[in-house]
């Protein structure tokens, strides 16, 4: 009962080809993984549905998605997949962040746009976020401009961050918004950062903490 | 995994609305139609030129580009398919430029001509999203968060009254106002954050109250603010407000006054910014006197109300050479009839805190090197009392206080590291050593190639033991020694190596040097999609020995995770078990068993989620906390923690509606006498009534250490 119907789901999801995206401008080491194989883009470039994009250690692409100008910056070492996906009643557009920093300005129409990481999905309009994964999967979210929706794929949960404030998703769930530090804002910025997150249980009360090690800079 | 996702999708979406042109639209535009998708209108592009990319009706054949400045140039468009050519201007001259497209069919004839104005600039470093990005659009954003509720069973608030304590006649304290906290039994709290902006300009209006709180002595739990911004230029704040301008200064404690900030760009980037604040740091609260629910009483000195003055200056920002400069100056603000009854109190003395810090970055070879220094230097006076104020810190040394600090600063006795000017020898430097904090060091990204990525980060740290600012909540750790990290993440983030270090010298206090040294270890497996992914980590910390007390501790863990589809469904699963070792010995205590003040400690959790259907999930999970004392053979030294948690959830309404129900119980063994089991169950809903709109019911019901306690709430969040 149960698997017939979560196949049909599945079938209804299929992704399809197509323009998605062009090719602004990148700097340094950038590969573009097509259907026939890989390739260095350059600004002017299209970049379909299914393809996916890489940056070395020194390369950042910008790509501007055709439908709604929503910009994507692809941060050093990171890789990306867009993707077109149709759905009986919508199309959806995907950039699934596979590792790595991206930052997210979406313009007025990107409703139908959305920001996915193994552990979290955001999406809104007018707004300005940077998406970054981390160790376990986890996701961290920071949110510059306007208000972003946030959702955990496992649980489906969902948030509202503004404007300022970080949100984190996991593994074990989808964390409430705080305020972002500078620090930490800064940090995302620069250079790729990563951390390990330490969870600390009291077994007594059950409530669990977490201890946070990074590499984000002291400024 | 990726069905988990594909789920996920349509949940999410049920949140949003679909806008705009979908991408297959692409491929069916009409003849007529020629679209620049690169350059847009108005888009400033590098001086190394742009791509163009145009997206042309069924029937073009061929595209042919023409561009006019301060030179001209043209190209064909290279087909991309889907109705998309593609070409690229080459250098351009910084300047103004038009490109024109025409499309030809196949009899070469011009089916559609069209035109866009660009500009190419040296460099381009501001994101641009269209002509303007959208930003003289008006945007406006509500957000309202209301929540209250009610307890019963045993107050989470010890205390039955307060009685505030006011200077009465003849240094004797008399009584004030008498008033009982509100939150024993009714809680409440309400946040309201309006956000408009257009154009340049950005206008935030935010305020908050938390009457769950019991406002004791500490800081105000309301909130209220006003923050306006004009671009990148220039920016306001009235109320609270919460600067981080310098991690070695201020760490982001509230400030409710004034503020303002100016910042100069250089090539679409902010290059130098100057800001202030001055305000109240810690409000005044009378001394008070306190009777809690079980019959005791007690006074609590008053706190006195801590202004603030706040400069930071900024220059080579987003380039590869930053300096930061900032100043603090801190006092509290008392008066004698307040200072007598404070002593009587035996509170804290009125205190001022002046520092200045100083920080560079330099960033080399693309930012593969990156040398980094922080320092400050903070005086603190711990008693301002006028009648202990110095003009000079002794004739014996020769040093005299120049007349500018007295005006700036009080300094007297009190002052920390007076002594050792006051000394026969003058110890200057051990005065700067004991109030300086001081960090550098060197961030290097070593080059791993299609391996992935890596950093070491290693660093000189000394804090002296008086240092202090008071625009700091959490004061660093007084030490002296080397810290380091390195980290590498391989296969495309899949493979996490993280090893850290510290040999440092401790100073508890002034004089005193405990050495001590740690090094972690952790290794993590995430695979790319789905499948088990697992975790390994241990560390070490050894401090003090010889003459102090010597602590050894160590711990490893190791744990696991996955998900992926189930016989019905999905299921998602962690296991987690740490082993600790703390072992301490006191130099008095030789004579004593070593193993009696040893402790081992054993964690292991384990949960897991399956979800049968999109919109039920049952939850279950375990933990075990073993502690015990090795070598005591006597069972009653070990103890067992174990607690049992169930749960499950239920979606309705597309989504919209959830309720969740979870219940756990708790048991305590190897301690008989004492009754520590417990457990705790909750129910909760949350109802997305209209869009933006969220209500959420809860109740809370919970029996520990033989307390009993019922919590209900209510809330309403919604988004403008």
């Amino acid at each position: 009962m149960i698997r017939p119907l979560v196949l049909v789901v599945c079938l209804a999801w299929a992704a399809i080809a197509g323009p998605l995206a062009v090719v602004v401008r990148t700097e340094g080491s950038v590969t573009l993984t097509t259907a026939k194989g890989e390739k260095s883009p350059k600004a002017g470039d299209l970049v379909l549905s299914s393809w996916k994009i890489a940056t070395g250690r020194d390369g950042r692409v910008r790509l501007r998605l055709l439908a709604d100008k929503t910009l994507v910056d692809l941060k050093p070492s990171s890789a990306m997949e867009l993707e077109v996906l149709e759905r009986a009643d919508r199309t959806l557009r995907r950039a699934l962040l596979l590792s790595g920093d991206a930052a997210c300005t979406l313009s007025a129409d990107a409703g139908d746009f959305r920001a996915e990481t193994r552990t979290a999905i955001a999406s809104g309009s007018l707004a300005q976020f940077d998406i970054s994964t981390g160790l376990e999967g986890g996701t961290k979210i920071q949110v510059a401009d306007g208000t972003v929706s946030i959702c955990d794929p496992s649980t489906g949960d969902h948030v509202v961050a503004g404007a300022g404030t970080t949100t984190t998703s996991s593994w074990d769930g989808l964390a409430q918004p705080v305020a972002s530090s500078p620090v930490g804002a800064v940090a995302s910025q620069g250079d790729s950062t990563f951390s390990v997150e330490v969870r600390l249980v009291d077994p007594a009360s059950g409530s669990s903490s977490r201890l946070l090690y990074g590499l984000g800079s002291e400024r | 995994m990726i069905l988990t996702q594909l789920l996920a999708f349509a949940l999410a979406s049920d949140t949003t609305t679909l806008a705009g042109m979908g991408p297959e639209a692409s491929a069916s535009v009409p003849d007529s139609v020629l679209e620049f998708q690169l350059p847009l209108a108005g888009e400033t592009v590098a001086a190394q030129g742009t791509g163009i990319l145009v997206q042309a009706g069924a029937s073009a054949r061929s595209v042919k580009f023409a561009w006019k400045g301060a030179a001209a140039g043209s190209a064909s468009g290279e087909a991309q398919g889907y109705g998309f050519f593609a070409g690229s201007t080459g250098p351009l001259p910084a300047g103004d430029w038009i490109l024109e497209a025409s499309a030809l069919d196949s009899a070469g004839h011009e089916i559609a001509h069209r035109a866009v104005s660009f500009r190419a600039a040296s460099s381009v470093l501001a994101a641009s999203n269209g002509a303007d990005g959208g930003r003289t659009r008006r945007v406006q954003n509500l957000h309202l968060l209301f929540t209250g509720g009610f307890r019963a069973g045993s107050s989470e608030d010890p205390i039955s009254s307060t009685t505030d304590l006011v200077p009465g006649s003849g240094g004797v304290a008399g009584t004030g106002d008498r008033w009982e906290p509100v939150d024993r039994n009714a809680f409440a709290s309400g946040l309201a954050q309006y956000d408009f902006r257009q154009g340049d300009f950005r206008l935030r209006a935010r305020g908050s109250s938390n009457l769950a709180e019991s406002w004791g002595h500490g800081s105000s739990p309301s909130t209220a603010g006003l923050d306006l911004w004009y671009g990148p230029w220039a920016e306001a704040h009235l109320g609270d407000q919460y600067p981080q301008w310098t991690p070695t200064l201020m760490d982001g404690s509230r400030i409710r006054g004034m503020g303002m900030g100016l910042a100069a760009t250089w090539r679409g980037q902010t290059f130098a910014r100057a800001d202030v604040a001055w305000g109240e740091l810690k409000p005044e609260v009378d001394a008070q006197a306190r009777e809690f629910v079980d019959g005791t009483r007690d006074t609590l000195p008053a706190q006195y109300r801590r202004s603030i003055e706040a400069f930071h200056v900024a220059v080579g920002l987003n380039t590869p050479l930053t300096l930061h400069l900032a100043a603090i100056h801190s006092k509290d603000q008392s008066n004698p009839l307040q200072t007598a009854l404070q002593d009587s109190l035996g509170g804290a003395t009125p205190e001022e805190n002046l520092a200045v810090s100083g920080d560079l970055n330099l960033k080399l070879w693309n930012g593969i090197v990156e040398l980094y220094s922080g320092s400050a230097l903070s005086l603190v006076t711990e008693d301002v009392r006028p009648s202990q104020e110095l003009s000079s810190l002794g004739s014996d040394n020769g040093v005299e206080l120049p007349t500018f600090l007295s005006d700036l600063f009080t300094f007297n006795l009190s002052t920390r590291g007076t002594e050792r000017f006051l000394s026969n020898d003058g110890d200057v430097g051990g005065f700067f050593s004991d109030n300086l904090s001081f960090r550098g060091g060197a961030r290097l990204a070593v080059p791993l190639g299609d391996l992935g990525r890596g950093k070491i980060d290693a660093r000189w740290v000394h804090v002296g033991p008086q240092f202090e600012t008071f625009a700091k909540a959490v004061p660093e750790t007084p030490r002296t020694g080397v810290e380091w990290n390195a980290t590498a993440a391989l296969a495309r983030d899949q493979v996490l190596v993280v090893a850290s270090g510290t040999d440092v010298d401790d100073h508890p206090s002034v004089g005193a040097d405990v050495p001590t040294s740690t090094l972690n270890l952790s290794c993590a497996w995430i695979p790319v999609v789905g499948g088990p992914g697992a975790h390994l980590f241990s560390g070490t910390l050894a401090s003090g020995g010889g003459d102090q007390p010597r602590l050894e501790g160590w711990n490893a863990g190791a744990g696991f995770f996955g998900n992926g589809r189930a016989i019905v469904g999905t299921f998602a699963w962690t296991a987690d078990w740490t082993i600790n070792s703390t072992r301490s010995r006191s130099p008095s205590a030789d004579t004593l068993p070593e193993a009696a003040s040893r402790v081992l400690q054993n964690d292991f959790e384990a949960t897991g989620k399956w979800r049968p259907e999109p919109d039920l999930e049952w939850r279950l999970g375990y933990q075990l906390g073993d502690s015990r004392i090795p070598l005591d053979s006597l069972p009653e030294n070990q103890v067992q923690d174990h607690r049992v948690a169930a749960g499950a959830s239920r979606w309705f309404l597309r989504r919209r509606l959830e309720c969740a129900a979870d219940a756990g119980i708790s048991v305590r063994a190897g301690e008989p006498g004492t009754d520590l089991s417990g457990w705790n169950q909750s129910a909760r809903v949350r109802w997305e009534v209209a869009q933006g709109q969220v209500v959420r019911l809860s109740e809370i019901g919970s029996r520990t250490l033989a307390r009993h306690d019922l919590r209900l709430e209510a809330g309403w969040e919604a988004w403008f």
